[in-house]
């Protein structure tokens, strides 16, 4: 068994274990068209279809969960959306984020645009994400959904939470491979930081963000920091290569390998909503139980 | 001691005390840097690293000292490689990358990771090392024709470049989620983590390095222009082939290793020359010594400026090395480049009305073409006047700012060609457009969520502000036109570096940039679009006066001043039209540059060889090609939209590349 084929069972089981919210999709009157992956996935946990969407098949390819509702019309790009497309659906809202606020405009001429704000570079994420979603139910004219999405994403990470209670205290640090000779660390004004704050785990990397998602790209080097803290490493969107990287010798003498106290998730898309951060949780929450049975 | 052999080590004295200093102050920070490591390790760890366990040292045994050779290693390739290319193609902005080198090495990568991931396993060096040879070879062919006249060969180099950054653009706006290896790699990190780098690049350079010893002799004969080499019976073309050869396997090992990086081989030459080493064997041995101690210098300025690797030091290299370029600019040797841009003189038409009606009907069936026809949820349509009427409001403004943006490229290019009598220049060598860019990809990033007004003062301050460097470096040396492309081209070298970082970092505002940067017209507004028609006609009035200078500038600086015109004013009141059209084009759909290099070539082709003839030419034609490029944005991936300003070069790069050959048949 490779590597892969592993990583692929544990995402697939972390899959089966989301307790997916099983609203039905009711009729919602409002017709709305989500601008970016994060509001996507936050409708469709919602059970609420959108009459379109952007970059769908990359939306399939790099989230992937919850998957999109049949019948959603593709509108393009999340940075340059086709106008004349959107102008023909005549929708009723549109979602964007902030980093999109150029083309307000311009949506503006289609269609009432309501602003997210998910990410800020610093402060908690998983708060924002909470009330993005409340704000999006109470847009689309049923806050239960979102207030239940809310609640439900809360009763995960604290389930999970206790689950992990006295596996392990280490730091950790939580590193994504993009190329042959940098990871990329994430830290504060990430989401993934703020799921490691509510599951009572630390982050063994303090650094600043350099990235609006809350990370930054370092060496290997900066991984040898702390000699105590384990290693998670998010396996990398498929395309990218990085088998040099844990070929090199620098990666075979870093603390937490040569001591085996690493472990490795399936890819995470890390600029998600709260689906992404229940989906991280849970595979974290295993990988970690897996990995350090006794208080190591 | 003869004079001439004091004067050569006087020269060789200032070399070496140039590369000295650069060491010196690179050696400081280095050892700054280590101190505290070397005080509390272990030496016995360094002597026997293969029992490491030591992370310290692990980390300067595999991490630290590899970078430090690998800085050494890649700098002096590049000098070496810049300094063949400036003696062979006698231009001092040619560099590794002029041929296309790294272009193509970095679309090769691009397209395998996509397509065929698999051959990645093989080795991405082979890889590029395959793109970078791909796309010299090409370049080589488009100019074989015109015995690889120096100034063909970095045409068609620019050309190819241009093409392949263009091609991986697109692919980048379609997957730039996964692609963010490929661009930190694309932007030179020089990160180690064991030793392998290196020893897959030392002895590739080293057979290079020989090879280029060998050639030493013949190229300081061929100092002395074609004929008088030919006469001395020198193989001109072969040993000019064999050292751009050298020069590119040596920027492809380089770029294949640890990515492309900026302006070490434009820099290290022009400061080895400027020390004094100006003879070609001097420049052989300084220029790569110099390049190895600028690196050095930059990589441990980047480590210790930024502890996490934010900023790529090939990037560093673009934002140090261009300033430096700049404040040198002045204190350059005014070379004395023989202008064979025209030396194949197109037939002048007898019918230039002919052409203007033949390219008027053919701006109004584009027109209607982009306005009428078009892809909808349904599929194609021809629309009618109540389907096209709800259309309109989008499609006009996308139009007639198409229209607008194009004519107005296409006059500057003009201007700026007829002025420099520079084949290579365009709208975005004079720095306008990426000084433009440059604040509107600042803002984006910096204003959390920044407004269409913000983006706009933003541009235009970028703007301002480059057009006043470019007048102040102009005014300080009455407007050279050499010294005016080297400072474009700098200008533009930190813009295209600064994306690079951008890109690389994933971050999701690159989603809005990408479009952005690479010409796209969805933005606009029916307010934006008439006021890009109000500038277009009226800067195209405004060049019209100006048709005398334009016919006798190209003819030289001393033709021109036996007629008697200022220099000075002439030229500046021609950059300040050019830059302004420029601006108001880049504001409106953001950087372009294909057009504004394309269109006068092609209203020169068809024969129009007049100044105000070929004015009105290119406007019509850039028009054209950039309603093409947006009408064919829209609609080939529809609903997904490929910004006009790549689509122009895509379309327009291989039409440019044919009438190239056709010159040359």
């Amino acid at each position: 068994m490779t590597r892969r084929t592993v990583l692929r069972m544990m995402a697939a089981c972390a899959a089966a274990t989301l307790p997916v919210c099983r609203v039905l999709a009711a009729p919602i009157g409002r017709r709305v068209v989500s601008l970016t992956w994060a509001t996507s996935e936050t409708l469709f946990a919602m059970g609420i279809r959108p009459a379109a969407a952007a970059e769908i098949p990359g939306y399939q390819r790099l989230v992937g969960q919850p998957p999109t509702p049949p019948g959603v019309i593709d509108v393009g790009l999340q940075g340059a959306p086709n106008l004349e497309l959107l102008a023909t659906i005549a929708p009723d809202l549109i979602l964007i984020q902030p980093w999109q606020a150029g083309l307000r405009p311009q949506l503006e001429r289609c269609a009432p645009v309501a602003m997210l704000t998910i990410y800020a570079g610093s402060g908690d994420t998983y708060e924002r994400a909470c009330n993005a979603t409340r704000r999006i139910g109470q847009l689309m004219g049923c806050p239960e959904r979102g207030a239940r999405l809310v609640q439900h994403t809360d009763d995960s990470l604290s389930l999970l939470r206790r689950r992990l209670a006295g596996h392990t205290a280490r730091p950790l640090y939580l590193a994504q491979m993009i190329d042959d000779n940098s990871v990329t660390l994430f830290s504060r004004g990430s989401l993934f930081q703020a799921v490691l704050d509510r599951l009572g785990l630390r982050n063994a990397w303090s650094g600043a963000p350099d990235l609006l998602w809350g990370g930054s790209r370092v060496g290997l080097d900066k991984l040898a920091a702390d000699p105590d803290a384990a290693l998670v490493l998010i396996a990398s969107p498929e395309l990218a290569p990085h088998e040099t990287l844990t070929r090199s010798a620098l990666w075979r003498r870093l603390p937490a390998v040569h001591q085996r106290r690493f472990v490795e998730l399936p890819a995470v898309w890390a600029f998600g909503a709260l689906p992404t951060a229940e989906h991280f949780a849970h595979l974290l929450t295993a990988a970690l139980i897996r990995n350090f049975t006794h208080d190591g | 001691m003869t004079a001439e052999s004091r004067i050569a080590a006087h020269n060789a004295g200032r070399s070496s005390l140039l590369a000295l200093a650069l060491a010196t102050a690179a050696a400081g920070i280095m050892y700054g840097h280590l101190h505290d490591v070397l005080q509390t390790m272990d030496w016995r760890h360094v002597l026997a690293p293969f029992q490491v366990d030591d992370i310290d040292a692990a980390i300067l045994y595999y991490s630290t000292l590899p970078r430090f050779v690998m800085s050494l290693l890649a700098g002096a390739a590049l000098g070496l490689a810049g300094a063949i290319f400036q003696h062979t193609l006698r231009n001092p902005l040619a560099e590794p990358t002029t041929l296309g080198a790294s272009a193509g090495a970095q679309l090769a990568l691009t397209a395998a990771t996509l397509y065929a991931p698999a051959l990645l396993g093989a080795g991405r060096e082979w890889i590029a090392l395959g793109g970078a040879a791909g796309a010299t070879v090409l370049v080589v062919a488009i100019a074989l024709g015109r015995t690889l006249a120096p100034l063909a060969l970095i045409l068609a180099g620019l050309v190819v470049s241009l093409l392949c950054g263009t091609i991986v653009s697109i692919l980048t706006l379609f997957h730039w989620q996964y692609l963010s290896s490929l661009f930190v790699w694309g932007s030179g990190s020089l990160i180690q983590h064991d030793w392998g780098k290196v020893t897959y690049l030392l002895p590739r350079l080293a057979v290079v390095v020989v090879a280029v010893g060998f050639l030493a002799r013949p190229l300081a004969v061929m100092t002395l222009d074609d004929a008088g080499a030919r006469n001395l019976g020198l193989a001109t073309r072969t040993i000019r082939l064999l050292a751009l050869t050298a020069a590119v396997a040596l920027a492809a090992f380089v770029v294949s290793a640890v990515g492309v990086i900026a302006f070490i081989g434009l820099a290290a030459p022009a400061l080895a020359r400027l020390s004094g080493a100006r003879r070609v064997h001097e420049q052989l041995i300084w220029a790569p010594l110099i390049g190895a101690m600028l690196l050095w210098l930059t990589d441990q300025l980047v480590q210790s400026l930024w502890t996490t690797a934010v900023v790529p030091t090939g990037t560093a290299t673009a934002f140090l090395g261009a300033p430096l370029l700049l404040w040198l600019l002045p204190r350059l040797r005014e070379t004395a480049t023989p202008n064979t841009s025209d030396d194949a003189p197109q037939p002048r038409t007898a019918r230039p009305h002919l052409i203007g009606g033949i390219a008027l009907a053919l701006l109004a069936l584009v027109l209607w073409t982009a306005l009428d026809v078009g892809q909808g949820p349904h599929g194609w349509t021809v629309s009618n006047w109540d389907v096209l009427q709800p259309l309109l409001p989008w499609r006009g403004p996308r139009v007639m700012a198409a229209l607008s943006a194009g004519a107005m490229l296409a006059v500057a290019g003009t201007l700026i060609q007829r002025m420099t009598g520079n084949p290579m220049a365009s709208p975005e060598v004079l720095g306008i457009s990426s000084g433009a860019s440059l604040g509107v990809v600042l803002t984006i990033f910096a204003v959390v969520a920044p407004d269409k007004t913000l983006v706009f003062a933003a541009a235009t301050a970028g703007s301002l502000a480059t057009l006043f460097a470019m007048l102040m470096l102009g005014h300080r040396n009455a407007f050279s036109p050499e010294r005016l492309l080297l400072a474009g081209i700098a200008l533009g070298t930190i813009f295209s570096a600064l994306v690079a970082v951008l890109v690389a970092t994933g971050d999701p505002r690159v989603a809005v940039v990408l479009p952005w940067v690479s010409g796209s017209t969805d933005r606009v507004t029916s307010t934006d679009a008439w006021a890009a028609l109000a500038i277009a006609a009226g800067g195209l009035l405004l060049v019209l006066p100006t048709a005398r200078w334009l016919a006798i500038l190209p003819l030289g600086d001393s033709t021109a001043r036996s007629v008697g015109i200022n220099l000075r004013i002439s030229r500046l009141l021609l950059l300040v039209l050019a830059a302004t059209l420029t601006a108001a084009a880049t504001l409106i759909i953001g950087a372009l540059s294909f057009v504004g290099l394309i269109a006068p070539h092609m209203a020169r082709m068809c024969g129009l060889q007049q100044p105000l003839a070929q004015l009105v030419g290119a406007a019509v034609l850039g028009a054209v090609i950039l309603i093409v490029a947006d009408w064919l944005g829209r609609n080939l991936m529809f609903p997904y939209q490929i910004p006009a300003g790549l689509l122009a070069t895509v379309v327009g790069g291989p039409y440019f590349i044919l009438l190239m050959r056709r010159k040359a048949a």
